[in-house]
């Protein structure tokens, strides 16, 4: 409630027991004649600041409760977020490691077509004699753009 | 009545209270949200290039893969992240 926010919560605690004293008071100090007056209407002004006192000082410690949680949950989610961006550079270090075995791993592989390919007798003579035909490398082209609309 | 409307007002006043805790959305890594390269295809009707382009495919392939897991894993530790702040 907003009166929280601009008031003290003494406030709220000085009203309430103010309104106590002004009950015990008429009843107390009824042998003063102005007092014994107007006792009734002070102690019905005594009940509504007992009431009003009660109310906002237990606003206050319900606010009070409230905003402790709101810390400890703030401080719970700064936890998390450091905790996500650490799981962050985790998961990319992992990639980056297992993309660079790949590349390397297939790199291995081109250098050994590329010294087969010169090297070997029989895959020399396979390779200037069989060239592929248009219908294999096609076929090996849409199969690449089988996904693509 | 307008004393009643002042009263109400003050009162329900309570109820625009926003909640304090925001919590953001993590942010996915940026090697994870780049996009898969597409195969290569074929160009020459040389039998080596048809190896070279079939490996370079496996190469893409895996290295896509490689990215899924990697989505896989983050939603897995982000999740538990999540749900254990209560």
């Amino acid at each position: 409630m907003w009166l929280l926010a601009f008031l003290p919560d003494w406030i709220f605690y000085a009203i309430f027991i103010f309104g106590l004293g002004l009950f015990v008071a008429t009843i107390v100090l009824k042998f003063i004649p102005i007092i014994y007056m107007k006792r009734i209407p002070l102690q019905f002004a005594s009940i509504a600041f007992i009431s009003i006192g009660a109310f906002m000082s237990g606003m206050a410690t319900n606010e009070m409760i409230w905003q402790m949680r709101v810390k400890e949950l703030e401080a719970k989610v700064a936890q998390a977020e450091a905790e996500a961006a650490k799981k962050n550079v985790e998961i990319v270090e992992k990639i980056v490691y297992k993309d660079r075995v790949v590349k390397e791993k297939g790199e291995e592989i081109v250098k050994y077509i590329d010294k087969i390919v010169v090297e070997k007798e029989e895959v020399v003579k396979f390779v200037e004699n069989c060239p592929l035909p248009k219908e294999f490398i096609d076929a090996h082209n849409q199969a690449v753009k089988i996904n693509k609309k | 009545m307008k004393t009643l409307i002042f009263a109400l007002i003050i009162f329900l006043s309570g109820c625009s209270v926003v909640t304090p805790v925001k919590r953001n959305f993590p942010e996915a890594p940026k090697t994870l949200q780049e996009k898969c390269e597409e195969l290569a295809v074929l160009q020459s009707s040389s039998v080596t290039d048809l190896l070279k382009v079939v490996v370079e495919n496996y190469q893409r392939h895996y290295r896509c893969e490689i990215k899924v897991e990697g989505w896989q894993d983050w939603y897995k530790d982000q999740k538990q992240i999540f749900d254990s702040v209560k």
